[in-house]
């Protein structure tokens, strides 16, 4: 299983996940990206296929009903969960938690 | 006693998600040997739509291209892709020497062949790599790399061209005559029934690349176009439910709207569409409507794409339409939005959106339901 929680500092590489890794995670990496960049944050997004998520991922980002999947792959990520492709509140949060170097945890 | 039941109904629950994971696991290892293809296919649908002798420019010399390319060429992408992702590169050779023995052996495009047998292929070839290559003497690891390799696929070249190639074309010949049979008995719009719920729950890839797009390439390729490319890839109903949240919906999830429209329509990310439903089940309504609508009125004008439509936008649609085929299927996608965006403002209407304050949090879904 997945962890539970990370302090912010620690991480540097971002995965969003989706089934098949070329189209909702693709979308939703751009908009992270765009996000990060204008919060100044220093990290790497990446996107990838659920079943082959990277081991070396800090933080895991998937929808709400791949989720399950992701933390079964992700076993040294943090992964986090939404509900909506655009303008999720968790998907804030996560900025938020990053650039105020908050302890960022599993939902 | 009270207990106990809430407790079965927890392990109902559990069974049923663990289920579902499987499904999606089989749609996602489905969905990964067909997506990174899709050029391929693609190439093949435009070259089939542009030289076949309906099509819009007819041309026999160029024609010539189109059956290798369905017959052989899209399945053995399609085992390399799936042994690739069982052993690697190694795995991908053995992948398309067994699809392309499969081919040989069947005469229908041996898509559902190519999914099962690549990785399976490769499995044997990752199993046979872990005992000999640890004992190779030094120096002749190249020599047993390869020819264990090669007479590993020559083995299974010669049973998948005896007994699988034929056996494949049974399986074949059966779901084609089932979903011929669903479409001559007029139950094309009950197949948009289940349709539409499990797409919503993430099995989108499974249904559309793991079944209906192998059994649309083979009525395709005898007929020229297939309506099993756009059962679950049409972007209408979605459109319709989408435009009524923007109609007749409320605070967030009216202000996010439009610019799914224009994700889900034109991008053909269908994903974005799902947390409407599952925030809101009774929208599945809407969705059902438009769906079984549209269904009917493909039933009743014979509509077909000539090749898969990925991603699920209506830009992917317009070069797959066969020639005469645009009332057909344009009209099936408009009806479907129409049908879909109507009926979707009236259970709006009715029954509107819970909101609170923290916008979706605290809307349900599947994974946020207690127990599930």
């Amino acid at each position: 299983m997945s962890k539970s929680s990370i302090n912010a500092s620690e991480v540097k590489k971002i995965i969003l996940a989706c089934e098949a890794g070329m189209g909702s995670s693709v979308m939703v990496k751009n908009s992270l990206i765009k996000k990060a960049k204008k919060a100044g944050l220093d990290v790497s997004i990446d996107h990838s296929p659920v079943n082959l998520i990277p081991q070396d991922a800090d933080v895991v980002v998937a929808h709400a009903g791949l989720a399950g999947r992701a933390r079964e792959v992700a076993v040294n990520s943090v992964v986090i969960s939404f509900n909506m492709f655009m303008n999720d509140p968790a998907i804030s949060k996560l900025i938020t938690d990053l650039s105020e170097g908050n302890e960022i945890k599993s939902s | 006693m009270f207990v106990t039941k809430c407790d079965r109904l927890i392990n109902l629950k559990g069974d049923w998600k663990n289920m579902r994971e499987s499904i999606q696991r089989f749609g996602g290892a489905a969905a990964g040997m067909v997506i990174p293809n899709i050029g391929a296919f693609i190439a093949w649908g435009l070259i089939t739509a542009l030289f076949i002798d309906t099509g819009w420019a007819p041309n026999e010399n160029l024609s010539e291209m189109v059956g290798p390319m369905i017959v052989y060429l899209l399945p053995i992408l399609i085992g390399y892709t799936g042994g690739k992702m069982v052993h690697g590169h190694r795995g991908g050779v053995i992948g398309a020497v067994v699809t392309t023995a499969i081919a040989v052996g069947a005469s229908d495009p041996q898509f559902f062949g190519a999914m099962v047998f690549g990785p399976l292929s490769a499995w044997t070839a990752k199993k046979v790599d872990a005992v000999l290559q640890p004992a190779s003497p030094e120096g002749f690891e190249m020599l047993i790399d390869n020819f264990s390799l090669g007479i590993l696929a020559t083995v299974l070249a010669i049973v998948a061209k005896q007994i699988i190639g034929p056996i494949m074309q049974g399986v074949l010949d059966v779901l084609g005559g089932i979903s011929e049979g669903i479409v001559d008995a007029g139950l094309l719009p009950l197949v948009d029934l289940p349709i539409e719920v499990a797409k919503v729950l993430f099995l989108n890839n499974a249904i559309n690349h793991g079944l209906f797009g192998p059994l649309g390439v083979a009525e395709a390729a005898e007929t020229g176009q297939s309506v099993w490319f756009m059962l679950e890839s049409s972007p209408g109903p979605g459109l319709g439910m989408l435009i009524a949240y923007w109609v007749a919906g409320s605070g967030m999830w009216k202000q996010s709207a439009p610019g799914t429209i224009i994700i889900h329509f034109f991008g053909g990310i269908h994903e974005v569409y799902f947390p409407y439903i599952l925030g809101h089940p009774i929208m599945i309504l809407a969705m059902w409507a438009g769906g079984m609508s549209q269904a009917l009125w493909f039933q009743i004008t014979d509509a077909g794409l000539v090749a898969a439509a990925s991603p699920g936008s209506i830009l992917a649609y317009l070069p797959l339409i066969p020639r005469g085929g645009a009332v057909g299927v344009l009209g099936g996608i408009a009806i479907g939005a129409i049908v879909s965006a109507v009926v979707g403002v009236i259970v709006l209407r009715a029954r509107p959106v819970k909101e609170t304050d923290a916008g979706v949090e605290d809307t349900i879904t599947v994974d946020n339901v207690p127990g599930v």
